[in-house]
């Protein structure tokens, strides 16, 4: 029993590790340039990860607009110009 | 305090117009309270002393001569450190650009200069702009002229503190989702985000091209007025510069509010907010109604996705421009602006999108109410100045960082590019609090107009 709840723990921090707030702590690398993501320190890379969680959450918000929506900028410029 | 301090802008300007006070004596007033008040407030980065002398004896011999330029003539300014100036430095606010010189002047700075105004040097601010304390880890924090151990507001905190303090007359700053009228709302002072397109951006440090927007801040209505009659008015070197006329904004603050239909939105504004500045708003609101202005409520149910569109916009544009500089000069950023770049460059382009899609949304939404109504009235700022270090504050049940309180009335009008401004209406735990009036493209007159009436209330 004690070596299941230790095995557990481990798998937990072992887990905690790699998915921080939910996003992979290889993923919040993978989505900078590699340029910048070599910089990034450990501390940075949690705090990136749950802010882009949040993050995506309020994109997700949007791709729930309907397409027809898209906002016709170029034409209004365009007749603002003639 | 130098009586002549306590002058506003446009009576300053009548004194100098009429003899009575003298440039180089009005300069040289300003610089001793800068002398005596910035140890504390920190608000300016660089004072051009020197430069402000002469440019004050050549405003003088000029009168002498019989040359009066107009309302600016001799009057004592200060710029947000991110307006290009010409051999004087211009940081951001950032170490990036701690002793970086422009050898031109953005095209406000130019019209200022051409105006007649002398130019005391260049204002602390949010590190480029991004955040809304003004809590700048590279040039210290700038503090509130009625405690200094709270935020004056930012990003454009150094302009607040500096004219709330009778530092200088009146300031220019920059307003990317409320940099402008959330520190001119929490310092006491009016501030003006003009319609976008209306003043030119050409020469001043972007954070995020299509929301940046450069207007006023200043003591009173009139004097926001001034001021942007120096600055609007169609640029070529701006691509974004609309081709509207200037018209007389100071000719017409005094035709009152009879008749004009007022919304409030129910959505996304009152709450949360302190009840404080609530009931000094409401306060506000009901004054404009027995001056005959016609309130009514209006829903605006778009507002649920203008927080996603403007975070995302703002993030992404402020990455982009920044990316380049990051890498090179990473550890130069301070903390907050670092991560929330991060944040910006890890958005994908079909994000970006559909936050232009929802901002086009929010835009058709407004625009069709303001079809029905001159004006929004909101609360500016939900809370009142927060303290210097504070992590969480609590409202209406609602615990979070002070930024997310400070630009969430503000941002919308951004994101639409409407005209926003904001005027003292009272105060709450004896700071403070601003109400926000937004009108439609171009109609800055009706704005200025509403927030001038809500002057002549608070003054009786």
């Amino acid at each position: 029993m004690n070596g299941r709840v230790a095995s557990t723990s481990c798998g937990v921090s072992v887990l905690r590790a790699l998915f921080v707030g939910g996003l992979m702590k290889d993923d919040v690398l993978r989505r900078l340039p590699p340029e910048i993501a070599a910089q990034v320190s450990d501390t940075e890379q949690e705090e990136l990860a749950r802010r882009l969680e949040l993050q995506d959450r309020l994109a997700g918000q949007l791709r729930a607009l309907p397409l027809r929506e898209t906002e016709p900028s170029l034409a209004v410029s365009l007749e603002r110009e003639r | 305090m130098n009586e002549l301090l306590s002058l506003s802008l446009s009576q300053l300007s009548a004194e100098i117009r009429a003899g009575r006070v003298s440039p180089v004596e009005a300069t040289e007033a300003c610089l001793r309270r800068i002398d005596e008040r910035d140890g504390v407030l920190n608000s300016f980065i660089t004072v051009t002393a020197d430069t402000a002398r002469h440019e004050a004896r050549e405003r003088e011999a000029e009168l002498a001569a019989g040359g009066w330029r107009g309302s600016l003539h001799g009057v004592p300014l200060a710029l947000k450190d991110l307006f290009l100036t010409h051999g004087v430095r211009t940081t951001s606010g950032s170490a990036v650009l701690r002793d970086w010189i422009p050898d031109r002047d953005a095209t406000v700075v130019r019209r200022l200069r051409e105006a007649g105004a002398v130019l005391l040097g260049k204002l602390n601010m949010h590190e480029h702009a991004f955040g809304a304390t003004s809590e700048n880890p590279h040039f210290g924090a700038v503090r509130h002229p009625h405690d200094p151990e709270r935020i004056a507001g930012g990003s454009s905190g150094g302009s607040a503190a500096a004219v709330a303090d009778h530092l200088c007359f009146g300031s220019l700053g920059t307003d990317t989702g409320g940099s402008i009228r959330c520190p001119a709302a929490l310092c006491g002072l009016v501030g003006l985000k003009p319609t976008y397109g209306r003043v030119s951006r050409a020469g001043v440090l972007p954070l995020a091209w299509s929301l940046d927007h450069v207007g006023p801040i200043t003591r009173t209505v009139s004097d926001a007025a001034v001021l942007l009659e120096a600055v609007a008015g169609y640029d070529p070197a701006d691509p974004t510069s609309a081709k509207e006329q200037v018209p007389p904004w100071l000719s017409r603050l005094e035709m009152g509010v009879k008749g004009l239909r007022l919304a409030i939105p129910r959505e996304h504004f009152w709450r949360p907010v302190h009840p404080g500045v609530r009931d000094a708003v409401n306060a506000a609101v009901r004054m404009l109604e027995q001056s005959g202005a016609v309130v009514e409520e209006v829903s605006l149910p778009s507002l649920e996705f203008a927080q996603a569109a403007q975070s995302l916009t703002i993030t992404a544009e402020a990455a982009a421009y920044h990316h380049s500089q990051l890498a090179t000069h990473y550890t130069e950023y301070g903390a907050d602006v670092r991560m929330r770049l991060l944040q910006g460059l890890c958005i994908s382009a079909g994000d970006y999108l559909d936050a232009q899609r929802a901002r086009g949304v929010v835009r058709r939404e407004l625009l069709d109410t303001l079809r029905h109504y001159d004006a929004l009235l909101t609360p500016t700022v939900p809370i009142p100045a927060s303290r210097i270090g504070e992590q969480e504050v609590r409202v209406d049940e609602i615990s979070a960082p002070p930024l997310f309180f400070l630009l969430r009335n503000t941002f919308l009008f951004n994101l639409t590019g409407l005209p926003a401004a904001t005027v003292p209406c009272g105060s709450a735990e004896a700071l403070p609090v601003g109400i926000q009036i937004a009108g439609r493209p171009w109609d800055e007159a009706t704005v200025l107009r509403i927030a001038y009436q809500v002057e002549k209330q608070m003054s009786h």
